[in-house]
């Protein structure tokens, strides 16, 4: 599973990086901006991620704005969001109205802040990037 | 022992209408810190969040720590070039580090903090820096007495 992590927050990005790393390649972008040049790039080099985890509010270009990008390059390309890279919103608990407007900009799931990694695991084996029953590692 | 904390807390309770000696008093002063402290971090959920893995508690813990200096510093800068949007950010930033290692305190200042700015007060912002400063130290000293960093 190659994975990109967009957050602009430290904490979040190494836990997230540290947690993701034992199921395959995890890479990080610090804003909106740079994970959609990192998607484009990675799909140019024939490497494309599996599963985006974006924030929503990041300098630059947020969360919201990047999916829609990303869906729209997708979009360009002739792969269909449902067949696209697999996008996880997270965003802060409080912050419920951002997490609908993820879903119409065509995300997969959510994660509320702070991170729990056993919900992050359900929703990777939810949207079927590993094996249902694959060994949590980090036991 | 247990008795004169409980009578100290008492005095305190009443608000100066009674005097107590100086010993009661740095006991009654102890054990407000000592609360407080108690109260800088849920490390109990923080660790569960982790699925138990303490080690890596640990190392999120010590770059939350060197990365929160730098944001606070950050924040600072922002407060006196009257960045209101960029105040909003940073604070907003500073609570998703507090929330992922269950600082609740800092967490909560951060949000107050986000709110004022979102709202424009800056006044508001600049009263709650100190607090969250004061909040921060507080969260290093209770990381290292209770041998987290």
């Amino acid at each position: 599973m190659r994975t990109l992590i967009a957050e602009d927050e430290f904490t979040s990005r190494f836990l997230l990086q540290k947690f993701l790393s034992q199921y395959g390649d995890a890479q990080v972008a610090v804003n909106g901006k740079e994970s959609v040049t990192a998607f484009r790039a990675a799909r140019e080099s024939g490497r494309p991620y599996d599963l985006i985890c974006m924030d929503i509010q990041m300098p630059q270009m947020d969360g919201q704005t990047a999916v829609r990008e990303i869906r729209a390059l997708e979009e360009a390309g002739g792969t269909l969001s449902t067949n696209g890279v697999k996008i996880i919103m997270t965003t802060a608990q409080d912050d419920a109205k951002n997490v609908i407007e993820s879903f119409k900009s065509l995300c997969d799931a959510y994660l509320f802040k702070p991170i729990d990694t056993e919900k992050l695991l359900g929703h990777i084996r939810d949207l079927h990037l590993i094996e249902p029953k694959m060994p949590d590692r980090t036991r | 022992m247990a008795v004169r904390h409980q009578k100290c807390n008492a005095m305190a309770a009443s608000a100066g209408t009674q005097q107590c000696s100086y010993l009661e008093l740095l006991i009654v002063i102890d054990n407000a810190v000592a609360k407080q402290l108690r109260n800088s971090i849920d490390s109990e959920a923080f660790l569960k969040r982790l699925k138990g893995d303490r080690q890596l508690a640990e190392m999120i813990l010590k770059v939350f720590l060197e990365h929160s200096a730098l944001q606070l510093s950050s924040l600072r800068g922002r407060l006196d070039d009257a960045d209101a949007p960029g105040v909003r950010l940073q604070a907003h930033t500073l609570r998703g580090g507090s929330a992922n290692v269950s600082a609740e305190v800092l967490r909560a200042l951060c949000r107050e903090t986000e709110e004022a700015a979102a709202s424009n007060e800056l006044s508001r912002a600049r009263v709650l820096l100190p607090r969250l400063e004061e909040q921060f130290e507080l969260l290093k000293v209770t990381l290292k007495q209770s041998g987290w960093v």
